[in-house]
């Protein structure tokens, strides 16, 4: 199927690893949902679709973050089957031996309290962290800055969480008192609520660690050990975040204290992708200036100069002809996204305004001139505006 | 002889064309880290099992606590949670385990469900029809074997409102002593309500 997908590198040694670790990863996780699935095979089936719903919703949300279209389909695809698999798997083993150990280590009490915000961040972030730093090194050009470090470790991330919701909320239901589905039901509610500042941010913050760590960082110029340093930072972040959510901190303060664990996690996670899609907008500026015409660069500005375009648009025409801007914006995008994927260098020009057929000219242009009117309506207006000052 | 010879030779050139071998080997290693460190220091760890020096073993709940009388001089395992115990005899042949639950709506149910998840953790447990009272619970007993670790026992599940215990005793085939018994742990059992709990 990988070979469908455009991602087959059957001359990798690296390549084959991950497929057969996927494979390994799968059997183990198939063998500890087997007893479960066995009990309440119907269960299983509505668990399996209801996390799969909420994480294809998750991967909606997340994407939403990668406004320049830097994502490659299939890439996310293999990113979520990965983290539903090694990670989880070697994460299970990992948990189980911290979990035998720290009682006798940090006594009985604190492994009680601290248990899963001292074992599950270690094991955790790391294997993901890993599985983030093996599709970069297999397909470099995928994942070559940190915005793609950000959605690829947000995917593993996702696919991390679909596998552990589906064992929790299972495991849940067979050690509910009264019945599977209210025990499955209630874990699965309490995680599909709460799923979106869970293991997609914290991974999503060590994938652009990791693409910093490197050297894929798009716009920013930083030297070696500015990199090591700043990937640290990021990597204690995504460390701290989730100790934060395992830990009992908060918890006195019942369901207020975890909402707010929970906004927090999606604050930083914000700042991260607002932090990430700057790079690509300066990475996608200096490509587009040199490659199409300099019209199509207010795509590219800022956000606010966008939506200054935008809004000037939606009040010249009609909400249809802000969304055909929007549009040939993510054209744009795409296009550029394509050219850089395919190695090409910004002295491989294209026709300026080839790829913004069915897009008035008028409405691409640069910031500072974002006159979005017809030439006809430009120069009527221009006639009242000189009407009007020899009034006053 | 030209035919192994041949088979050598399309091994080594396919040998030839496969890359990041080295990447390959660091990413199995790190990945491999994930379990071979805790999986290290767990060997590492001196396990000394701690005495549960207090008369009575008590577990924690949301709305108070169950007590019971714990064996004298046993050794406490650690657990995950406040509301449950594992115990076990000095020359760890012998083992107690007990459990509260909440919340429990149908006892029947719940003791059935109760036994399918002894059975699920490898235990052969069977219930038995006759009523026990167990101090201020009342549940049935049951029978338990345990092929791992080469153990039997008995079980009791007693209920009381929503709250439920489960105890489970256990003795390796080869031990001198039998299990505990749980119907004459079951009669020590006490439900302290919390200050604020309903008292069920």
């Amino acid at each position: 199927m990988a070979h469908f997908l455009g991602l087959a590198r059957p001359h990798s040694a690296l390549w084959w690893l991950l497929a057969v670790g996927i494979g390994l990863g799968g059997i183990r996780i198939g063998l500890a949902l087997s007893p479960m699935l066995r009990e309440d095979l119907a269960l299983g089936a509505l668990v399996v679709l209801i996390v799969g719903l909420f994480a294809a919703l998750y991967l909606r949300v997340v994407l939403c973050a990668d406004i320049f279209h830097s994502r490659f389909a299939a890439l996310l695809f293999a990113a979520f089957i990965l983290g539903a698999s090694i990670p989880t798997w070697l994460s299970l083993i990992g948990n189980n031996a911290g979990a035998s150990f720290l009682p006798f280590v940090v006594g009985q009490e604190t492994a009680m309290d601290w248990g899963a915000a001292l074992t599950g961040p270690a094991t955790e972030e790391w294997s993901k962290a890993v599985a983030v730093a093996a599709l970069m090194l297999l397909y470099p050009r995928l994942v070559a800055r940190p915005v793609q470090g950000f959605i690829v470790g947000a995917t593993v991330g996702l696919g991390f969480q679909f596998t552990e919701d589906v064992l929790y909320a299972l495991a849940s239901g067979l050690d509910n008192p009264n019945s599977n589905a209210a025990g499955a039901f209630e874990t699965l509610f309490v995680r599909a609520v709460l799923g979106l500042s869970s293991h997609c941010v914290y991974t999503a913050i060590a994938g652009v660690a990791l693409a910093v760590l490197f050297g894929r960082t798009g716009a920013w110029s930083w030297s070696p050990a500015r990199r090591v340093l700043i990937a640290t930072g990021l990597f204690a972040l995504s460390f701290g975040l989730h100790f934060l959510w395992n830990s009992p901190i908060g918890l006195g303060w019942g369901l207020g204290g975890i909402l707010l664990k929970a906004v927090l996690t999606i604050v930083v996670a914000l700042l991260v992708a607002v932090w990430v899609n700057r790079n690509e907008a300066a990475v996608l500026r200096g490509f587009s200036v040199a490659i199409a015409s300099p019209e199509v660069a207010v795509a590219f500005s800022s956000w606010r100069a966008r939506r200054r375009v935008l809004s000037t648009v939606r009040k010249d025409y009609d909400r249809a002809a802000a969304a055909r801007v929007r549009k040939s914006w993510r054209q744009h995008y795409r296009l550029l996204q394509e050219k850089l994927r395919s190695g090409e260098v910004p002295g491989d020009a294209v026709t300026p305004g080839a790829e913004t057929e069915g897009v008035p000219a008028q409405v691409l242009e640069v910031e500072g001139q974002t006159d979005a009117r017809p030439e006809e309506k430009r120069k009527h207006d221009d006639a009242k505006d000189v009407h009007g000052q020899q009034h006053q | 002889m030209g035919r192994a010879r041949l088979g050598r030779t399309a091994i080594a050139r396919g040998w030839a064309q496969i890359r990041d071998v080295r990447a390959a080997v660091i990413i199995a290693v790190l990945f491999a880290l994930t379990w071979v460190v805790p999986a290290s220091i767990d060997a590492a760890t001196t396990k000394t099992l701690p005495e549960f020096t207090d008369d009575r073993a008590t577990l924690e709940i949301t709305a108070g606590s169950i007590e019971f009388d714990a064996p004298e001089g046993w050794l406490q395992v650690p657990g995950e949670s406040p509301s449950e115990i594992l115990l076990s005899s000095p020359d760890e042949k012998r083992r107690l385990w007990v459990s509260v639950t909440e919340g429990v709506e149908d006892f029947e149910r719940f003791e059935q469900r109760e036994v399918a998840k002894l059975n699920r953790r490898g235990a052969a447990a069977l219930l038995e029809t006759d009523t026990t009272e167990a101090g201020e619970f009342s549940g049935h007993r049951c029978s338990v074997i345990l092929p791992a670790s080469q153990s039997e026992g008995s079980c009791l599940i007693v209920g009381r409102g929503d709250l439920a215990v489960t105890l489970v005793a256990t003795a390796k085939t080869d031990s001198d002593s039998a299990a505990l018994d749980v119907r004459a742990l079951g009669k020590t059992l006490v439900f302290n309500p919390s200050d604020d709990g309903e008292g069920h």
